[in-house]
């Protein structure tokens, strides 16, 4: 992976993509929220701070999925009625993005897929039953989150968000689709739930006394 | 160096209600969390705390069996306990106690451990939904058969829960069981999660956590309670064995005794002769202590006859004594033809000495003339005299026994299921548990 270096527009500290393709960062020092322009470094925001975080995951975490090596680059944080969680932004050896959730310290893996037009026109309700490419799933959470804060590196723009709108639904397998409906156009999610051990994560967090 | 984000550790804060310091032990997995002081349940999501539910000096307090903090390995990971519930189920006016722990790891996350009058699970959430079935539901190729619908409410709150706990949450309950699992759907509104419970040893959480003491004895039997009781079926199978070895002898009796004929003749006797009894010539029985069969067919017709026999060993003298009777009746009435008795019969004497003997033979009948045939009647009659004859009665004999084990453990084992079952209810809403919305029948 060619790292690209570059200056934070707000502190001067070097801040450095580890994916070429991302499209935001945050400083690790003063906590801006940088956009990339095509020559520059813009500041947008600043993170203002992170929840009570009880995430084992970090940026520079390491794991494997579907036999393929991942870094941790980046992540936005949610919260919501139920308690927060983190969507950890992965990039796998390939180039590949994708996204590890830790809702209830329960660890799921999802990649952006096309959108399935059998779910144009659906009334998404707890318990409605929808075939997405040949699998049944069953909506089984209607989430509706507050955006609280984002780290790292990031495959868009993520910073200004309020009330973000999540539909969770699962197949009789450890399949798992979520409906992004945040922006005006919602986006699809797909992939599975998988064990702690499974992913082979390495370079965590440390807890005091574990 | 970047600001590294501080590594988690327990939290001290200071209770809003009685300013009694609480420590929390759930690295900011925790929601809610009670005050050790007050009881008061606590939203720990932020970092300013506030007060959820001031504990009601009429709620029953319940004392957790492991104590709150204790570390204990599951499955090969620690978890250390950091809440405790107590819950009731109501149903035909009785309530029914038990109580939940909750289990953390920081990485491996949750798992719970409930237990009712000394039956113990362990409980994981199912990131899958069951199919559901007719009978129940099924997860992994496993089916689960309904066991109950139930409103349960929580009756008492202590530690840290990574969700919105307090007391009065009311949440319906469906469970199926398999033993030694059980699957569960908890929630309401249509919003359904669902877990795995699989039934635990006491004494294996004892050792786990290091507890003191013995684990409450269990009562009664518990829905996914595996049946101590082994299946019948190993028994039935070498029930089936056994029968199978039992006929393999009877063969190998049959085909490994000699059967052979040491002696024949053919006699007649009248009524009425002057010294009717005689003696044989002498024949061979060969071997050792092996037993003898007599046989004596007659030409009887409506009319019986009686036979004395001494079987006498010629070189030592000594005598076996046995008599037969023979009878054959037959006829024609209303209903058809019948018959009673037969012409034939025969005696088998047991652990005869080998040697040579020679038989003593009295037969004796009625006098009186009821023959149609001039010169009064007469019987023809044969005897044969067979040594080492294969007996097979007691293998017939044998057989029932070997049904009395494995019926008895099919009855014992089934007593077992009864009363399991007896608890039950799996009345309710039928067909798919994904879909079908709860009816909250309090």
């Amino acid at each position: 992976m060619s790292q690209v270096s570059q200056n934070c527009p707000q502190c001067g500290a070097p801040v450095v993509f580890r994916w070429s393709q991302a499209v935001q960062t945050t400083c690790p020092y003063c906590s801006s929220i940088l956009v990339r322009t095509d020559v520059d470094l813009e500041k947008v925001g600043v993170v203002s701070d992170y929840p009570l975080d009880p995430s084992p995951i970090m940026i520079g975490t390491e794991g494997v999925y579907d036999n393929k090596p991942f870094v941790v680059i980046g992540r936005i944080c949610y919260e919501y009625d139920g308690g927060g969680w983190n969507e950890w932004h992965i990039v796998f050896n390939t180039g590949e993005s994708a996204w590890l959730s830790d809702a209830q310290l329960e660890y799921t893996v999802t990649k952006l897929l096309p959108w399935a037009p059998a779910l144009n026109g659906q009334k998404l309700d707890a318990g409605t039953m929808v075939d997405v490419g040949g699998a049944y799933y069953t909506v089984t959470t209607l989430t509706n989150a507050n955006y609280r804060a984002v780290e790292g590196e990031l495959p868009f723009q993520f910073w200004d968000k309020t009330v973000c709108r999540f539909i969770d639904l699962r197949s009789q397998d450890e399949r798992f689709l979520t409906i992004d409906h945040t922006e005006a156009q919602p986006l699809l999610f797909g992939g599975r739930t998988v064990g702690f051990d499974a992913l082979k994560l390495t370079n965590l967090r440390q807890f005091e006394g574990w | 160096m970047p600001a590294e984000r501080p590594q988690p550790k327990v939290r001290a804060i200071s209770c809003p209600n009685c300013g009694g310091s609480v420590e929390l032990r759930g690295m900011g997995s925790s929601l809610h969390a009670t005050c050790i002081n007050c009881l008061s349940v606590l939203d720990v999501s932020h970092p300013a705390v506030q007060i959820v539910q001031t504990f009601d000096k009429k709620t029953r307090r319940f004392l957790p069996k492991i104590p709150l903090g204790t570390r204990g390995k599951i499955d090969g990971k620690l978890y250390e306990v950091n809440g405790f519930q107590t819950r009731a189920l109501y149903a035909d006016g009785d309530e029914y106690t038990w109580d939940e722990y909750v289990l953390y790891n920081p990485f491996h996350g949750f798992r719970y451990l409930s237990e009712y009058q000394g039956h113990w699970n362990d409980i994981v959430s199912l990131p899958r939904l069951p199919v559901g079935s007719m009978s129940g539901v099924t997860v992994d190729g496993v089916t689960y058969k309904k066991f109950q619908t139930a409103a349960t409410k929580t009756i008492f709150v202590m530690g840290e829960f990574p969700w919105r706990v307090q007391v009065g949450d009311a949440v319906a309950v469906e469970d199926y069981v398999s033993p030694p699992a059980s699957v569960s759907r908890e929630g309401l509104e249509g919003e359904f999660t669902w877990s795995r419970s699989t039934y635990i040893d006491g004494k294996q959480i004892w050792a786990a956590f290091q507890l003191k003491g013995e684990p409450p004895a269990p009562q009664g039997i518990y829905s996914n309670q595996p049946n101590p009781l082994p299946p019948a079926s190993g028994m039935w199978k070498l029930m089936g064995l056994f029968s199978v070895l039992l006929l393999v002898a009877m063969v190998v009796s049959l085909v490994f005794h000699s059967n052979s004929k040491v002696f024949e003749s053919k006699y007649y006797f009248i009524p009425g002769s002057a010294e009717p009894s005689f003696v044989t010539p002498v024949f061979d029985m060969p071997g050792g202590d092996k037993n003898v069969q007599i046989d004596i067919k007659t030409d009887l017709e409506n009319d019986w006859a009686f036979f004395s026999f001494a079987l006498i060993n010629e070189q030592t003298g000594i005598a076996y004594d046995f008599g037969k009777e023979v009878s054959y009746y037959h006829g024609r009435d209303s209903d058809g033809s019948w018959s009673e008795g037969d012409r034939g019969d025969k005696v088998t004497i047991g652990g005869v000495p080998g040697g040579k003997y020679y038989l003593r033979v009295e037969p004796e009948m009625e006098k009186t003339l009821s023959s149609p045939v001039f010169g009064g009647k007469r019987v023809n009659y044969q005897v044969t005299v067979v040594r080492d004859v294969p007996v097979i009665w007691p293998y017939f004999l044998a057989w029932p026994f070997l049904l009395i084990p494995p019926l008895f453990a099919t009855i014992r084992r089934s007593n077992f299921e009864t009363k399991r079952w007896a608890e039950s209810d799996p009345s309710g809403a039928s067909g798919d548990p994904n879909t079908s919305k709860e009816d909250d029948d309090d």
